[in-house]
């Protein structure tokens, strides 16, 4: 049985309490288990600025699932989504046809990488930032800001 | 503005109007990018005016390829609420 890769970023009501959230999020997580499905990625965006009102709120809450399933899968959340009354929105798209689960390792392998970079990133550009501010560093963190330095260039 | 008769034959002064050339290229093929995330509403806000309408390939330089996706992209992001359909316009009543 072959399986699809896809992607849905779920539009919620702004002023859900935090044990309603965390429900949803356990239900969607369930509807993934009982279908064989498999989380290749989660975020969660928080509140967000509506782009324009929708019934008559100005946020919304973000919640974007990437993963891995069948086709079946992806009908019984839709299902579920449009029976849930704290579901603005939602948008499902297929990324790839064809997931295998090699493909899903190699994916979550991806992400982690990528995940390391943007934190190393994020590192130096705290370390830069702090050594422009002041001067006066502990010598550690001169020396961390000398490597980076390094790796610029 | 017409100080001999010919321009004022309004065919001959649309000849003597400059047309400006300057080629535009399409930023998605020199990124080779050819997948466009409706996510990235930060993106996607470059192509839009500031009413909220998608700027035409004339304008933007893109090519019919990368229009057609972008064009689809920005409808996807319009649903999900992060781009604008239209400007909201301050009025008095209600929320538009």
């Amino acid at each position: 049985m072959y399986s699809r890769r896809y992607e849905t970023l779920i539009l919620l009501a702004p002023n859900l309490e935090a044990t309603k959230l965390e429900t949803f999020k356990n239900k969607v997580e369930g509807i993934f288990s009982a279908g064989e499905g498999q989380i290749v990625r989660f975020e969660d965006w928080g509140r967000r600025r509506l782009a324009y009102p929708i019934k008559k709120e100005l946020f919304g809450y973000y919640l974007l699932y990437d993963f891995q399933g069948r086709p079946k899968l992806a009908t019984e959340l839709e299902r579920n989504l449009k029976i849930d009354e704290t579901v603005f929105k939602y948008l499902t798209l297929v990324l790839s046809k064809n997931f295998t689960n090699n493909d899903l390792l190699k994916a979550k392998e991806k992400l982690l990488i990528e995940a390391a970079h943007r934190e190393a990133e994020k590192v130096q550009r705290e370390v830069a930032e702090g050594g422009n501010e002041s001067e006066n560093e502990v010598e550690g963190d001169i020396e961390t800001k000398a490597e980076t330095f390094d790796d610029e260039e | 503005m017409y100080d001999n008769a010919d321009d004022k034959n309004p065919r001959h002064a649309r000849n003597k109007k400059r047309i400006f050339h300057r080629r535009k290229v399409c930023r998605f093929c020199v990124d080779h990018i050819n997948d466009i995330d409706y996510k990235d509403s930060r993106t996607l806000r470059n192509f839009v005016t500031e009413r909220g309408k998608i700027v035409p390939r004339r304008i933007s330089g893109n090519c019919a390829k990368h229009q057609r996706l972008l064009t689809q992209t920005i409808m996807r992001a319009r649903f999900m609420a992060l781009l604008p359909y239209t400007a909201m316009v301050p009025s008095s009543s209600g929320p538009y």
